[in-house]
């Protein structure tokens, strides 16, 4: 398949793994997690499995790093050469127009945990999980509705009403409609006999 | 003859679930005199799909009770199906950004949608605590301009035609306002303050409450009960 026909804005996206693989061995978390929410704004627009995966991978990413302790473990070697080594593949495969290579080298961050055991792997495990919940919330934020959002991400509604809960998506200016007097009264009205 | 018909998203049902206040809706059907009303789709999202992980398995149980003890019927109108496309399909291609449509809408709020459109005649409210959906029928524009400050781009709308635009919404908070009014939830505090902790309750579990409402809400119970 076509990688330039099929990937919406295939130089934006090779721009942002480059910058993200310096960051990345830079230990550059804030500078991981903007380019996730970038990912994010086109992911509303195009909808499209890979903005999806490049956004939950490099939030994921700028939560390990953060953690400083975790370069002690003793498979901490291992998965930064496999990130690494995956980002060198799908940047490549953007320069090569090769769509499989590109998908592959995303997924093969998100399956590195595969390859490591114990607390690390247990603790990226669950950041993946968590990545895939903030990057939902952050879908629904930009307006999507909750139920499309979880459909995209793979997560029950029940996880994503709990995390945007927490969040200041309601107290948003625009989602200002009617006065919450007049709902109570409706709801009263409906309810009388 | 009329009836009265309130129609449930799956949204206002997990953030009742999630607080443990699903018991209000037992007494509040007790003396209405009218039904509570589900379709498939919602009850796909709220009761199928989080059984099949341990984590929501409780809150799935509980509310499939509530449609065994007759307090949710499940509505399975012959032309649902036909409908909650149209509705998704509609929606999910009214605003544009850089040529691309936004799909914004799943089967769930498109079936609460197309059910309500279906039941025309009858006296309907939909309970949804969410924002979208919410803005789909109370205000489009505000959903564009959403929109265009997120994503920092032109957002081009088409007027909606085919859509309930004057069905009437509520959330959990004022179902559980009313609850609480009717003496259905009772906690050691003042009116007000017991008013505050459920709505921010409700909101930290999803539910589109503004702080700013919630101010307001604490008035009305200051005033009277």
């Amino acid at each position: 398949m076509n990688l330039r026909e099929e990937l919406h804005d295939y130089k934006n996206i090779l721009a942002i793994l480059r910058k993200a693989k310096n960051a990345f061995n830079h230990r550059d978390v804030f500078m991981l997690r903007d380019l996730s929410n970038r990912t994010i704004h086109s992911a509303s627009i195009y909808q499209d499995a890979d903005s999806i995966s490049i956004a939950v991978v490099l939030y994921a990413l700028s939560k390990i790093i953060g953690r400083h302790d975790y370069v002690f473990y003793r498979d901490w070697k291992l998965f930064y050469k496999v990130v690494n080594f995956s980002f060198d593949k799908s940047i490549l495969a953007i320069e090569n127009d090769d769509l499989t290579s590109f998908r592959e080298g995303i997924m093969n961050i998100r399956k590195a945990e595969h390859k490591l055991s114990g607390n690390l792997k247990k603790y990226i495990e669950e950041v993946f999980v968590e990545a895939s919940i903030n990057k939902a919330s952050r879908l629904y934020e930009h307006g999507l509705s909750m139920e499309k959002t979880a459909e995209m991400l793979g997560i029950t509604l029940f996880e994503l009403a709990q995390y945007a809960g927490k969040t200041g998506i309601p107290d948003m200016s625009f989602n200002k409609t009617l006065p919450i007097e007049k709902r109570f009264h409706n709801t009263i009205k409906f309810f009388e006999d | 003859m009329n009836k009265k018909i309130l129609i449930f998203d799956s949204s206002t049902i997990i953030t009742l679930a999630m607080n443990g206040l699903l018991g209000i809706l037992p007494q509040l059907k007790k003396n209405f005199k009218g039904s509570f009303v589900i379709t498939p789709y919602v009850k796909e999202e709220i009761i199928n799909q989080p059984l099949e992980t341990k984590r929501f398995e409780f809150e799935a149980l509980s509310i499939e009770k509530l449609i065994e003890d007759g307090i949710f019927d499940i509505m399975d109108a012959p032309e649902l199906d036909k409908e909650t496309s149209r509705i998704k399909l509609l929606v999910n291609s009214s605003f544009k950004a850089h040529g691309e449509k936004l799909k914004i809408f799943h089967d769930g709020e498109a079936s609460c949608l197309a059910l309500a459109k279906l039941l025309y005649g009858n006296e309907i409210l939909l309970a949804s605590d969410e924002r979208t959906a919410r803005l789909v029928i109370e205000n489009l524009e505000n959903l564009r301009k959403l929109f265009e400050y997120k994503l920092h781009t032109v957002v081009d709308l088409k007027y909606l035609k085919g859509i309930p635009r004057n069905l009437k919404i509520i959330r959990s908070s004022e179902l559980c306002m009313l609850a609480y009014k009717k003496g259905f939830i009772d906690l050691p505090a003042d009116h007000s303050k017991v008013i505050e902790a459920i709505l921010y309750a409700l909101k930290f579990k999803g539910c589109s409450i503004s702080s700013e409402e919630i101010k307001k809400a604490k008035k009305i119970f200051e005033r009277k009960l």
